[in-house]
Parts: structure tokens; sequence; C-alpha cells
């Protein structure tokens, strides 16, 4: 046999195989539909994706068995938003996924900038839509937040639950309030530390050498901050407060700079080094 | 007005002359913002961790509770000849026993050799008498966060202390500069922030005042290194870097748990089974005393001028009065009657 037609075959038991297994469709922004994309690629769910704006760059490139779409695929067993920064954007793509999908395929959604019950309210029937903790790194965590409407039945939850099994990550259910656990955790944190920056406590470095190395923390601040990005950073502390006191989430006007601009030292320094 | 306005141009012209230089330097971004932010400070300060390391021979600690005693011994261990005061002559000689009795261990374990061992012993020094510690090149007080009593010893160490003598404090509740605002003397005194256990601790921060000389820096890193830390340097700003951090990121999670969104074992699984650190910050309240994580909130909050981002946790301080003081009362955010039993 020669490799056209062994290749050729491959595709056809991948194609064979890939309708066997349940398709999710993911909508959303970059890096949050690559790393759900690749984690649900390699429980063996069939993938198609969809990005809001198109990436500018990716972590990783994604394996073929990914496929980008324009349309939601009729046999969505289960669909995935995830944006957190343009609520007219998030809502657009709920509304269209109320439309086309079929009324019993769950909607798992991001909460972490608008609460999930909120989210239900754009759609017809409401009780499929479940929050997530959808944010930079978190998917790819062992322990996903998810947060239920008041419109949610126990069953939906199971599903929810039964999604994420082969994935090898529990589920941990939360209230459905903005930023969650972890995202609201670790924004605000972050936040404190950019205060302390604008106020010339120490340089960036000596901040996250001090922290790892005084406070135990595999990975500092600053250094967190350019992983997740300053615009899902900025989003999340945006949203806490609107939230009941805003007067407890002050923005650092470094990250609101950061957020901005786009910019940030270090890939200044590389640029300049290049 | 006319010597204001000289003034104000002298100043405008001077700094827009140091922007441009930076920028044709290097065109760097980052080098403004140090500009902008007036980071140029620490950026100069850390200099001296490279520069040579002040000739350090003899230290005082004042006050020899567990943190003075811990950190006698290491500083004993390393060779410098240190004497401890304490005003409690039974405290001071429980202290001095129990640092000889760990030399004795250590070399009784191989850790050290005999000859260290006795070396060392020889090193060890105590009085209780304040005036005598004067001749000493460096000073460290460990005594409680107190402020009122940290101002008098420090004002009183300035008074006695030779012309040459750097004073560090190691406060972590207070500001450096309120510590010392009773001395006359401010160039030479400067925080020096440990952690405890001194031993398995990697960092001390060292926060210079305003005021603080080059020389006291210099000793303050030479001290750090020589224990084997890594100095870092703060602004004197309350909390400094760590334990601002610390209560950033315990008083989200209180509000958290305020706000009903989950409990503090939901927190706390989440942080450690998703690596976010090793222990959940309930946990580490619990271990350090929800008393003291109270006590220290309040302080940093009327410090901040009352800045609402610090405003302390209500269900701290109900705990607190309460008696849920964490693993001290066998009551906290969790139970450790078990353990205790």
């Amino acid at each position: 046999m020669n490799k056209s037609s062994h290749s050729h075959s491959a595709t056809k038991q991948k194609e064979k195989q890939s309708s066997s297994h349940p398709t999710v469709y993911i909508c959303g922004e970059s890096p949050l539909v690559e790393e759900a994309a690749l984690r649900c690629a390699s429980s063996g769910y069939a993938v198609k994706v969809h990005w809001n704006t198109s990436p500018t760059e990716t972590a990783q490139p994604l394996p073929t068995s990914i496929t980008t779409v324009n349309t939601i695929p009729d046999n969505t067993a289960i669909a995935f938003e995830l944006t957190n920064t343009d609520i007219d954007v998030k809502k657009k793509n709920i509304q269209k996924m109320g439309e086309h999908l079929p009324p019993t395929t769950p909607i798992l959604s991001s909460s972490v900038t608008v609460t999930a019950t909120e989210q239900a309210n754009w759609i017809e029937h409401k009780y499929r839509l479940v929050g997530i903790g959808a944010f930079p790194t978190l998917l790819s965590k062992p322990l996903i937040e998810v947060a239920p409407t008041i419109y949610t039945p126990k069953e939906t939850l199971q599903v929810v639950s039964n999604f994420f099994a082969p994935l090898h990550s529990a589920i941990e259910i939360v209230e459905d309030q903005v930023g969650l656990i972890q995202p609201r955790l670790l924004c605000s944190f972050i936040n404190h530390i950019y205060f302390a920056l604008g106020e010339s406590i120490a340089p960036p470095d000596d901040i996250d050498r001090a922290i790892t190395q005084g406070l135990q923390f595999s990975v500092g601040p600053i250094a967190l901050s350019e992983t997740f990005g300053f615009k899902q950073i900025y989003a999340t502390l945006q949203a806490l407060q609107r939230g009941n006191t805003p007067h407890l989430y002050p923005i650092a006007p470094l990250i609101q700079q950061f957020a901005a601009t786009g910019r940030w030292w270090k890939n200044q320094q590389k640029e300049n080094n290049a | 007005m006319c010597n204001f306005f000289t003034i104000a141009i002298h100043r405008f012209v001077l700094s827009s002359i140091k922007l441009q230089k930076s920028t044709k330097k290097t065109t760097d971004k980052f080098h403004i913002l140090y500009c902008f932010f007036d980071l140029s400070f620490v950026r100069c300060e850390r200099k001296y961790f490279y520069s040579k390391t002040m000739d350090i021979k003899t230290i005082a600690l004042i006050g020899v509770g567990k943190k003075g005693t811990s950190l006698a011994r290491q500083l004993i261990e390393r060779g410098f000849d240190v004497t401890l005061y304490d005003v409690n002559a039974t405290l001071l000689r429980r202290s001095v026993e129990s640092i000889k009795n760990e030399l004795r261990q250590s070399a009784q374990q191989r850790r050290i050799t005999t000859e260290q061992m006795q070396e060392a012993l020889i090193h060890i020094k105590s009085k209780t008498s304040l005036p005598d510690v004067g001749s000493c090149d460096v000073i460290i007080e460990t005594v409680p966060d107190n402020l009122q009593i940290k101002k008098d010893i420090l004002k009183h160490l300035d008074n006695h202390a030779k012309n040459s003598s750097v004073i560090c404090t190691t406060t972590s509740l207070f500001t450096v500069s309120s510590v010392a605002s009773l001395a006359k003397n401010f160039h030479r005194i400067i925080g020096l922030h440990l952690f405890f256990p001194i031993e398995s601790s990697q960092v001390i921060e060292v926060i210079p005042t305003l005021r603080t000389s080059k020389e006291a820096i210099e000793a303050a890193i030479s001290i750090a290194r020589q224990l084997g830390k890594e100095p870092i340097l703060s602004k004197d700003i309350p909390g400094f870097i760590i334990e601002r951090a610390r209560q950033a990121w315990f008083l989200e999670a209180l509000r958290i748990v305020e706000d009903d969104v989950a409990d503090h074992d939901q927190i706390d699984r989440l942080v450690t089974m998703n690596k976010l650190h090793p222990e959940g910050p309930f946990h580490q309240m619990d271990q350090q005393g929800l008393d003291h994580i109270f006590q220290e909130s309040v302080q940093y909050f009327q410090q901040r001028f009352y800045d609402s981002r610090f405003l302390p946790s209500l269900l701290l301080q109900q705990m607190t009065e309460l008696g849920l003081l964490g693993k001290q009362s066998h009551q906290g955010f969790y139970s450790y009657e078990e353990e205790n039993q």
C-alpha cells in the first residue's frame, strides 16, 4: 500500500472516529477557546471552534482534529461560549446558540464577567445554560468551577459533570456571582500588587521574587498577570466593580493602561533585545 | 513668587533632560516607567547588592523571645559575636541556654564540628542593661510589635549606640519611619523584615526610610546575605511587599466567603487542587492565628488612611471576638480538636 492511500484511509478512520464521538462546539475569544479545544480534543471529543475575532497568536498550533467553523454544527452535543471581555459579543453568541441548537443541548458559558442567570435570560430555553469559571489557564486545571443558574435542573448539572469526567476534571459547584472564586481571588490579588507597583514599592522582578520565595506561590503575580493577559484581568475587575461594593474594587491605573495598550515592559524588553 | 517659578522651571528642565537621556539611551519604555514612577531609587540601591560588604563583627539583639532567640542562633552559627539583651533576666538566661543546647545538639548530630560549637559558644554574651550594647556594629531589635515600645527602644538605642552603629528594627506591623520617629540619627535606622522560622525562610526584606544612609543599607544587605537569605529592597510602605501581598490574598478570600459565593473549604480545595498555592488561604490563616491576621489588617487599614481596599473583614473580627483564633485555640475555620487529642 502506498503512502497516499495509507494516509487517505487514516483520514477516513479519523473521520469515522470523530463522527462516533460527541461534537463539542466552542465559541469565544483567545486564549480560552484554544485551551478548551485542546482539552476536549485530547479526550477524544470532535471539536469545532469559532473565534469572535481571529487570534493574532496562539500559544501552540491546534491539532488537525480541531476544525474551525463559521456555523454551529447540527450534531453539537455540548456547546461552550468563552467570552469574558466583550459582553455584547457574548450576548450575540449566546442568542445564536439559543436559536440554532436543539433545546436539550447544554450551553456552558463563562460567567466570570456576567452572571450565568443573566445570560440565561438572553435565550428561550433558560434551563440549559450553566456558568463555568473560564479564565486563562484555569480550564486545564483538575477542578473546574461550575455556577448553576436559578433555572438549572439537576439533570443539566449531571450532564456537565459527565462531560468533564473523561477530561479528568471534577466540578466544584459555586454560587452564581461574577468573578466566581479563582478569577476573583487571582485578579484582586494582582490588582493589589499593581497598586503597590504604581507606588514604586519595588521593581517588578523583585516583587515576584519576594512573593514566590516569601509566600510560597509557585508563580509571582506579575508573571501571572502576563500569562492571563491584561484584558481578561481588567474585564474581571470591571465586573467586580459593577457589583454591590464598587469601593472595594478600584482598578490599579497600571492595569487600565496595559489593558488599553496591550503592552508591558517584558514584551518591550524582548523587542528591544531583538 | 519669583523664586518659586525659578525652582519650578529648573525642576522641569532637569526632569526633561533625565527623560530625554533615558529615551535616547535605550528607547525603553520600561526606563520611562521607572522615571515616571520614581522607581529610580530602588534601581540605584540595587547596586549595593554587589558592592563591598561592610565589616560586621558584633551584633546586639534586643528582645529574646522566640524570634530573637532563633535569629541569635543563626547569627552565632555564622560567626558573629552576639550580645543578647532583655530586661527579663530569667527569659535571657533561658534563651542563652536554649541556644547553647541547640548548638550542642547540632554538634552531636554532626551538623557542626565540636570546634565550631565551642567557638560559637564563646560568641554569646548576655546583658540586662541597654547602654551596654552601645559598642556593637549592628543592633537589631526583635521586641513584640508594639509601636510605643519599639519607638522608645529605638530612641534609647540611638542615644547610646556608638556613632557608626547601624540600628535595625524587625517590625512587620508598622512602617520603619513611624518606629524611628523619636530617634535623632535617622540615617542609621533601617527595617529588616525577617520571616520565621528563619532556618526555612528564603528572603529578608530590607526597608530603608527616606533618610537611611547607604552604609546602613549595605549593612542590612550584608547581614541578610551572610544569613544565606535573598535581600529584597522594599519601599517603607505599610506591610512592605510580602505582608501587604499576604493581606490582599487573605482579605479577598474572606470577602468571597462573606459574599456567600463559596465556603472556606471550597476555596481551599480549589486553591490547593489547582496548585495556585500549596496551602489554602483559610488553612494558612488558621495556622498563623486569626487574631494576629485581624490585628494586622486593622493596622494596615489605619496606616493607609482608611483606604477601602484594605477594609478589614467583619467575619474575622467576629471570629476573633468569639475566641475562634485558629490552631492556637483548636478552632478557627477548621477544627483541631482531634489533632490535639
